[in-house]
């Protein structure tokens, strides 16, 4: 990941509740996970980091596609898979009525999970695509 | 000690299946081992959150506009 300093996107990000619940309270209450993502989400509703965004592949390792898609690490700011081993895939969008940009969670999840579960990239994929990327 | 033979309840089920348990909802997919795994069920997607929001996703000219400067990772 590039130290380099980035524009914070002109986006808001959107959770919604039915995804929440299914990314991040699929997680018991207090777990590791869902503490750090219920961090972040207060965290990014106060304001946007100005960097830590970064582009999703449209042809992932996993074959996940996650074109116009976004993502951070979370916990936010950390970046090493032991730090922040966690992550959020956001698409973006655009308001139809206001013309606001708007950056909505797609999928929450392990950056790098063990054998035989999802990861954050394949659940975004499958929210995005209605299959998972080897189905 | 003498060993009790346990019963395995017989699913009958199959990759991209959604099932219930305990009310909670799986699907059902490879573990790319050869066998199934339990996946938490995904079963709103992103064309009924546009709907549901109204949003539409972005152009592929659109994106590049506003976020075509940001870093990728190659992981995902």
């Amino acid at each position: 990941m590039s130290d380099s300093p980035r524009r914070r996107p002109a986006a808001a990000v959107a959770f919604d509740e039915e995804v929440w619940q299914q990314e991040v309270e699929r997680f018991a209450v207090g777990s590791r996970p869902r503490v750090a993502a219920e961090t972040a989400r207060r965290e990014l509703e106060r304001s946007l980091p100005s960097r830590g965004f970064q582009s999703c592949a449209a042809d992932g390792p996993d074959h996940s596609r996650l074109e116009r898609c976004v993502k951070l690490y979370v916990p936010l700011g950390r970046s090493s898979s032991a730090a922040a081993p966690y992550g959020f895939v956001l698409e973006a969008a655009l308001a139809a009525t206001s013309k606001s940009l708007e950056l909505r969670l797609l999928a929450f999840g392990e950056r790098h999970p063990p054998a035989g579960a999802r990861s954050v990239y394949e659940r975004a994929h499958k929210r995005l695509h209605r299959r998972y990327p080897d189905q | 000690m003498v060993s009790m033979a346990v019963a395995a309840k017989k699913l009958d089920v199959e990759v991209g299946d959604l099932v219930e348990i305990g009310g909670r909802r799986y699907d059902v997919v490879s573990d790319k081992g050869g066998g199934v795994a339990l996946e938490p069920a995904i079963t709103v997607f992103s064309d009924e959150l546009h709907r549901r929001h109204g949003t539409r996703p972005l152009t592929d000219a659109e994106f590049a506009e506003h976020f075509g400067d940001l870093p990728t990772d190659g992981e995902g």
